[in-house]
């Protein structure tokens, strides 16, 4: 199986070889005992060569085995290729830097020759920025879509040693080399390029959860894992401790692919056994949520919000979202709520509701509010559907005629126009976004309150949207290519995107941002919002963005979330929202992030303005509204 | 001798003077389409390396770094699979017989060292470790993760079975006592500048030794903090492969490098003196190794040359301009070459014109 293969529902799993006397006998087992792809280097290790000068420089033959040795197939879709560990592009020696490019360059050019799919760079320490530039040098020059893997180790080097040296102690936690820092530095030096991926090494003693968290926010595309992590269980087989089993669940939702490296332990069972097991372990992970698999296929894919008062929706849309489990049971218990604070038990036979469904859409909402009366014993005298989408009215009015009879009336009106022939008791509506307001959900109500009782309700009554300090170099480039032609470079950082966030960490806990309630008795009604959110960055990361959720009451404690330590179980309805940011933002532990934003609104339209002021001030975007609204 | 391989491996990476006057060769076939090694003994050592001339030889399952002997008849050798292996030479010499062999470095094995009560041996290697084998069944006894880069050398003393040397490309240089709860000791590596590579102890004297590293630079000093003067000199302009001390008289330090050449210096006085050096290798000289007053050498340009060093030498005036040449050479290639004091001496007082290319004495087999 290729290397770079999509996830399949089978694990890919790669061998790492320091050594390959012969490569087609490496090839023949590797592939018996169960292997997908194998990583060898590109010339023998050890095949040190000189091109400034001496003799050596002058030296005959060839440099490595030849490309006939395998069949082209072969070649781009087995070998990753490994960069000469003798190579020390960052070396304090003039002439060692100097030779060092030039045999770095000669192996990457037979790289490409080649045609591997992948080149694996080691990261020793920190001091990387000579091999980032030597490398962003190819990918400037060369076309083909080769990727590069940089491998680091979770654990640097020096602090995995044996605590063996006479007067030393071992490392203090705090003076643990942090080798995230390495992998930020070198993709920085390359601005980020989408063709340097990251190869992650595991340690034996896992370092916190939050420094392995913050690398699931990182391209990740494979894990070296050595043989000599394995413990062995009671019937000599090799298996991963918990920890590291349970980091590996985390980083299979992000489709890696796995490398055994380190001789054989186990040498009874065969390197075979480690393969079985990594992939019982893929097998075996826990299961997804329906949320998850839902959203599968959707992960960090960029949608721009619904507008659903400028535009209409299509039907398949309709479709996707009446399919939710979760919310339309919400509101039928919401409005179940409603109509029995409504009609007190003794007036249930006497006394009757007016209930208006405001966006009707193609009736959830209609069947939920005449559900929770016949499940309530309350009579609704009139339920009024409104809706401005012609086509859904469609719907609706076949629904009225094969179904609802009179005590539905379908109103194929803008609910702001709409002229009531009576008030409503309650008012329902779904006309929230991921950020709760951004669908324009406020001005519509407040635009059809008029039609409401004094007293009467509205369901959603309140909602809250969140921000929370978001890293995730995916997104980053996501919203970078997705620039368009006669825009202007900024335009597409200066829009919120609506998008299953998954290849990301958050950096900080979502704080509130703006709230709203209904109906809004206020005498100036006012939907402008300011909110500035201030965040304790606890480990050293990168801003990409602002993640955006939002929670609701819809009546009583009957909630809606997509908050993540609230979330809806099982509701999918709404995918976070993603505020980007131009410039990536490095932020040290310890440090404070502020954030503001802003909600404008004009006569026409509304929008958001965001920016961050600390730790270091950033331009503020989108100004005026340049780059995105929300049309009235 | 059936088993004696068609052909010679283009890399000769170790040589290893046998008691009796032969040699032991390591080679190893670092490019083309299978990169094996192999081990060969030759009674005469001007013939190597003739495949046809040799006494004994085997093909191994990959190229080797270093091998030593652990006895008049038994080789240990150190593979680039990670892996270490005893061969004996039996019937008079005339057949390697595969005896052990083990694989636990999960790299290349860099470098072996012999204990001086020959019960065990020490290996490091790429996999950033240190292993403490026992050589009568070659089961390791302890692995040792002290350094935090490649092991580039070990070298056991030469009279206390549990003391030896590593240095490593995390640029460490640690003495070794195996009969300490903590082992490791950091041996102060200044005035060395770089990266150490190949280390060496002082035959006759119990805390001397000597390191090389990867810009030439070779410093001979005490393994106790600030105990005597440090002695220092930029043999070569490239890393320093192997060095060896002449047993029959220790102040004579041989050193070779990728800079193609072979070194020896006397460094009996701080301003030590170097008395020969020969440029006759065409590529990097990998192996090393002394007898009597010669000194044998291999390197990857497939050559096996015998340097007679005469120690009596008296510096002459010839001398000062091939030392100068040496100097200029040194500069070649941006090298960041700090002259030395004692460099500038050793150009004043050099040996006779053993360093010349043309009347030095080597026999170029």
């Amino acid at each position: 199986m290729p290397v770079l293969s999509r996830m399949t529902g089978r694990l890919s799993c790669g061998r790492d070889y320091h050594c390959c006397p012969d490569i087609n006998t490496t090839l023949d087992n590797v592939c018996k005992s169960g292997f997908d792809f194998v990583c060898l280097p590109i010339v023998n290790p050890r095949y040190k060569r000189e091109f400034i000068y001496g003799p050596a420089k002058d030296r005959p033959g060839a440099m490595t085995r030849s490309d006939l040795v395998l069949t082209g197939q072969d070649w781009n879709t087995l070998i990753v290729g490994k960069v000469s560990p003798w190579i020390q592009l960052d070396s304090e020696v003039g002439t060692i830097r100097k030779n060092s490019e030039l045999a770095f360059k000669q192996e990457l050019a037979y790289a490409s020759h080649l045609g591997l799919p992948a080149i694996l760079i080691s990261l020793r320490n920190k001091n990387v920025s000579n091999v980032a530039r030597c490398l962003n040098q190819q990918l400037i020059s060369s076309y083909f879509q080769q990727q590069y893997w940089i491998h680091v180790p979770l654990m640097s080097a020096k602090d995995q040693v044996d605590n063996l040296i006479e007067g030393e102690e071992g490392t203090p936690e705090e003076q643990i080399e942090d080798t995230w820092e390495w992998w930020h530095t070198f993709r920085t030096v390359c601005d980020g390029n989408k063709r340097i991926k990251v190869a992650l090494e595991l340690c034996a003693d896992l370092p916190p959860d939050h420094i392995l968290d913050r690398w699931l926010a990182e391209p990740i595309k494979c894990v070296h894992i050595s043989t000599s992590l394995f413990m062995t269980n009671k019937k000599g087989y090799p298996v991963l401790s918990r920890a590291h089993q349970l980091f590996l669940y985390k980083l299979f939702r992000l489709d890696v692919q796995l490398v055994l490296t380190g001789v054989e332990r186990h040498q009874d069972k065969g390197v075979h056994a480690y393969q079985q097991y990594l992939d019982h372990l893929f097998q075996t992970q826990p299961p997804t949520d329906p949320v998850t698999q839902f959203a599968k296929g959707y992960e960090d894919y960029l949608q721009c919000p619904l507008q659903p008062l400028m535009d209409n929706l299509e039907s398949q849309t309709y479709e996707i979202f009446e399919k939710d489990p979760v919310k339309y049971s919400q509101y039928q218990k919401a409005i179940y709520c409603a109509l029995l604070d409504r009609i007190p038990p003794e007036e249930k036979e006497t006394k009757s509701v007016v209930l208006m469904v405001v966006g009707a859409g193609r009736g959830p909402l209609v069947r939920a509010a005449l559900a929770a009366a016949y499940q309530a014993e309350r009579k609704i005298r009139k339920l009024y559907a409104v809706e401005k989408n012609p086509n859904a009215v469609v719907t609706l009015e076949n629904m009225k005629d094969e179904m609802w009879g009179d005590q539905v009336d379908v109103i194929s009106c803008d609910m702001r126009q709409w002229q009531a022939p009576e008030k409503a008791d309650i008012l329902v509506s779904e006309l929230l976004g991921s950020f709760g307001d951004n669908e324009l959900s406020p001005e519509c109500l407040d635009g059809a309150q008029r039609f409401l009782q004094d007293d009467g309700i509205s369901i959603p009554c309140e909602y809250q949207s969140y921000l929370a300090p978001l890293q995730s170099e995916k997104l980053h480039n996501e919203v970078k290519s997705c620039k368009e032609k006669d825009k202007p470079l900024e335009y597409n950082f200066e829009m919120p995107y609506v998008v299953r966030l998954h290849n990301c960490q958050l950096i900080a806990e979502p704080k509130p941002a703006f709230h709203f309630h209904h109906p809004n008795r206020e005498k100036v009604i006012d939907n402008s919002r300011y909110a500035t959110l201030e965040f304790a960055v606890e480990e050293n990361s990168v801003l990409h963005g602002l993640a955006g959720y939002f929670d609701t009451r819809l009546y009583g404690d009957v909630m809606l979330s997509i908050l993540p330590s609230t979330h809806s179980t099982g509701m999918f309805s709404w995918f976070p929202i993603l505020f980007p940011i131009k410039v990536p933002q490095y932020l040290k532990k310890g440090e404070k992030l502020s954030v503001e934003i802003w909600r404008c609104v004009s006569a026409k339209n509304v929008w958001y303005e965001w920016l961050v002021t600390k730790p270091r001030v950033i331009p503020i975007h989108n100004p005026s509204g340049r780059s995105y609204t929300i049309g009235l | 001798m059936d088993n004696i391989p068609a052909a010679m491996d283009r890399h000769l990476d170790v040589i290893q003077c046998h008691e009796d006057g032969g040699i032991l060769l390591g080679a190893s076939n670092l490019t083309g389409r299978y990169w094996y090694g192999s081990i060969w003994y030759y009674q005469d050592p001007s013939c190597a390396p003739d495949v046809e001339k040799c006494k004994a030889g085997v093909q191994l399952e990959a190229g080797l770094s270093d091998a030593q002997w652990l006895s008049s008849t038994k080789v240990l050798v150190g593979l680039d699979t990670g892996g270490l292996a005893v061969w004996e030479l039996i019937d008079d010499f005339d057949t390697f017989m595969h005896q052990l062999s083990t694989l636990e470095h999960d790299d290349v094995v860099s470098s072996i060292s012999i204990t001086s009560d020959n019960k065990r041996a020490i290996s490091g290697s790429n996999d950033r470790c240190v292993k403490v084998w026992d050589l009568e069944t070659l089961a390791s006894r302890n692995t040792y993760r002290a350094h935090s880069d490649t092991v580039e050398c070990i070298n056991c003393h030469p009279t206390e079975s549990d003391i030896f040397l590593s240095c490593s490309q995390d640029g460490r240089i640690f003495l070794w006592d195996t009969r300490k709860p903590k082992p490791v000791s950091i041996v102060d590596k200044l005035p060395l500048q770089h990266s150490p590579k190949s280390v060496v102890w002082q035959p006759n004297s119990p805390h001397s030794f000597a390191v090389g590293d990867e810009t030439g630079q070779i410093v001979v000093k005490d393994t106790r903090t600030s105990i005597g003067t440090p002695v220092t000199y930029t043999a070569h302009c490239r890393c320093v492969n192997r060095l060896e001390f002449s047993k029959d008289n220790p102040s004579l330090l041989a050193s070779v490098s990728d800079d193609c050449e072979v070194v020896v210096t006397d460094i009996s006085s701080p301003k030590c003196t170097e008395i020969y050096r020969n440029r006759s290798h065409r590529d990097f000289v990998k192996g090393l190794s002394w007898r009597g007053n010669k000194v044998f050498t291999c390197g990857w340009d497939s050559q096996v040359l015998t340097h007679t060093i005469d120690s009596a030498a008296v510096p002459t005036s010839d001398m000062v301009a091939v030392a100068t040449k040496v100097k200029g050479q040194t500069s070649i290639g941006d090298m960041e070459c700090k002259v030395e004091t004692s460099n500038k001496d050793m150009v004043k007082c050099n040996g006779n014109n053993k360093g010349n290319g043309d009347s030095m004495s080597v026999e170029s087999t």
